[in-house]
């Protein structure tokens, strides 16, 4: 109960932050409307999200098959691959293939933050610098990205002038290109040092052996063809069958990530560079970390997600909160689903409960997801584990008052006494259910009474 | 390409910020590639420089330019130039990225090489209050030449001479 308590208090610190809400607002909205008008420009939106929901699911139902091909085909072009069982062993992988290199730049990655790669990294004495803008900006202020596709969504350009002006030693401002424009400079010469680009890979297409990645600032180009190595991380369930699966993939996720029709750069790689135009050693690690537990155990359904975020986006709670509420780099509606199996620590702690909790099942998630997960339903189930696991009093409690409801007689008895009885025990009645949650002064109009006579009108 | 293809292409570039050149005569590809300074075609291009590559195709549904790594140094330049300088032949033109997909499947690494990238206009981000800036950490500027496929040919086989 400790940990559900402490993700209750973040969501609402959070939510009484007024410039997070503002930033929130704005940024989620600009995004949701771009994606809007693209979805009804592009001809035969649906056959494409149907295209590439049947494609996820067929990644998810073969997932040790195509993981078996992808590394083969991986493998006879010369990219080393590496499956990594869990968070440490993922860490301890790329530490094995840095060896004495120090001089690390990354590219934006969920799985790496998911494993808390930059850490380790730091732990064992490497120099790592976040390439991506918004990463690059929650890396300075030691902070963790607060979405999956807009890292510094929670800050206004005021905190990063103060925040550059400081690390950086620049002179203050708060226009955004000149802030670009300084993050470039500073950044440039630490690619240009680089003996190691450490990115995710958004899809690995199994027929032909491919790394896809997406990106829009140039700074995942930079660190896959610069670095003498480049080690792409990403999750087992990450796999194309077959490589124009990745066209539907390819057209859905810049719209309902970033609201574009495509991002700046497609990168598909199949090899290590020749003639040292690029990377001679190229590395893909395969990260499991839960995923096929939450394939057994959860809904697999959840694995079909793409990281676009549009479920962050539209979630009324998302924009309330913010990702750092959810005390899970994958928050939202699909951290909810996810978070329990690919977080460290966070089974056990109560944290899955907790996040079931943080939905009001309002279905605007469903409606967008272009992998067509049923994301309210898996919540949905999620709620009912919960509830096959609350406290014993709260569950009676529960149950009593269900049959109640069915039964007016009753239920009017048992309100008269309800009335009655001070909030503190009807609290109590239901422990787990009144944490967070103001218990309202009973109304002396009955319901009942006004709609009588509202009837009798 | 099509008269109709050349219009929606035009929109899909001005959307993505890309600069393009409708090149019909030899004397405006000469100029074309004297903007470029091309001195040492895509070979080492340093932070700051303009790059100058041959670009393998157009993909007409994004306005994205088709990049093969099957010439070394070419994905790399395309990242650490200022000015990006791309030159592609008007035939060599695909309308849906499926089109482009589907048609490199079986011989994938014979057709597009080690790496290959599809490119839609100069590098941007939007990471501070979801502000559009140009040039992040690649180009602030791509600039796409289209030309005749003799013309190029043409360009290249003096160039050898």
């Amino acid at each position: 109960m400790k940990a559900s308590l402490s993700i209750r208090l973040a969501a609402r610190a959070a939510a009484r932050d007024g410039q997070l809400r503002e930033n929130l607002r704005r940024s989620t909205e600009l995004s949701l409307e771009k994606r809007r008008k693209l979805v009804e420009d592009i001809p035969n939106y649906s056959r494409h999200r149907g295209n590439l929901a049947a494609s996820r699911r067929e990644s998810v139902r073969r997932m040790d098959s195509l993981l078996a091909e992808a590394v083969e085909r991986l493998e006879s072009a010369g990219i080393r691959c590496h499956l990594a069982g869990d968070a440490e062993e993922a860490q301890r992988l790329v530490l094995e293939i840095c060896g004495d290199l120090r001089r690390i730049v990354k590219g934006k990655s969920m799985v790496s933050e998911e494993i808390g790669l930059n850490a380790a990294l730091e732990a064992a004495g490497k120099e790592v610098v976040e390439t991506d803008l918004g990463e690059y900006i929650v890396q300075l202020r030691g902070e963790a990205p607060s979405h999956i596709t807009a890292p510094a969504l929670h800050l206004n350009r005021r905190q990063i002038a103060e925040l550059f002006e400081r690390e950086l030693g620049m002179e203050y401002s708060e226009d955004p290109e000149t802030l670009t424009a300084a993050a470039r400079e500073h950044l440039r010469d630490r690619f240009l040092k680089a003996q190691v680009g450490i990115t995710g890979a958004n899809f690995v297409v199994a027929e032909t052996g491919t790394i896809i990645l997406v990106e829009n600032e140039g700074n995942i180009g930079l660190a896959s063809t610069l670095p003498p190595v480049h080690i792409a991380v990403t999750g087992i369930e990450k796999i194309l069958p077959r490589l124009i699966d990745a066209d539907a993939a390819l057209r859905l996720l810049p719209v309902n990530g970033t609201g574009q029709r495509s991002t700046a750069y497609v990168s598909f790689i199949s090899s290590p560079a020749p003639e040292m135009s690029g990377p001679q050693e190229v590395h893909v690690i395969f990260l499991d970390n839960g995923r096929r537990r939450l394939a057994e155990r959860g809904d697999a359904r959840a694995l079909a997600c793409i990281r676009c975020g549009a479920c962050l986006n539209v979630c009324p709670l998302f924009r309330r909160v913010g990702g750092h509420g959810y005390g899970s780099v994958y928050p939202g509606p699909i951290g909810i689903l996810t978070t329990p199996f690919l977080i460290e620590g966070a089974e056990g702690h109560g944290l899955e409960n907790s996040l079931a909790d943080a939905c009001s099942l309002c279905e605007a998630c469903a409606e967008v997801c272009p992998a067509e997960i049923p994301l309210p339903d898996l919540i949905r189930g999620a709620r009912e584990e919960k509830a096959a696991a609350a406290p014993a009093l709260g569950r009676i409690t529960w149950k009593i008052f269900g049959r109640l409801c069915a039964h007016p007689t009753l239920f009017r008895v048992a309100g008269w006494f309800a009335r009655r009885l001070p909030a503190s025990v009807l609290r109590g009645l239901t422990p787990a259910w009144s944490l967070g949650r103001a218990l309202p002064r009973s109304s002396r109009y009955r319901f009942r009474t006004l709609l009588a006579e509202r009837r009798r009108r | 390409m099509t008269g109709e293809q050349a219009e929606r292409l035009k929109r899909r570039f001005r959307e993505n910020g890309t600069e393009w050149r409708q090149i019909d005569e030899r004397v405006d590809l000469t100029r074309f590639i004297m903007m470029a300074k091309l001195e040492k075609p895509y070979a080492h291009v340093h932070p700051g420089e303009t790059a100058f590559t041959f670009a393998d195709g157009l993909i007409v549904e994004t306005g994205a330019i088709i990049l093969s790594g099957s010439r070394p140094g070419a994905r790399r330049a395309a990242y650490l130039a200022e000015t990006h300088f791309a030159l592609i032949s008007e035939n060599a033109v695909f309308e849906t990225l499926g089109d482009f997909l589907s048609l490199t499947r079986p011989p994938w690494h014979k057709l597009c090489g080690p790496a290959l990238t599809l490119i839609c206009g100069p590098s941007r981000t939007a990471d501070i209050e979801k502000t559009l800036v140009m040039g992040a950490h690649g180009p602030r500027r791509l600039i796409v030449g289209t030309a005749p496929p003799e013309l190029i040919k043409e360009m290249l086989d003096e160039g050898r001479a």
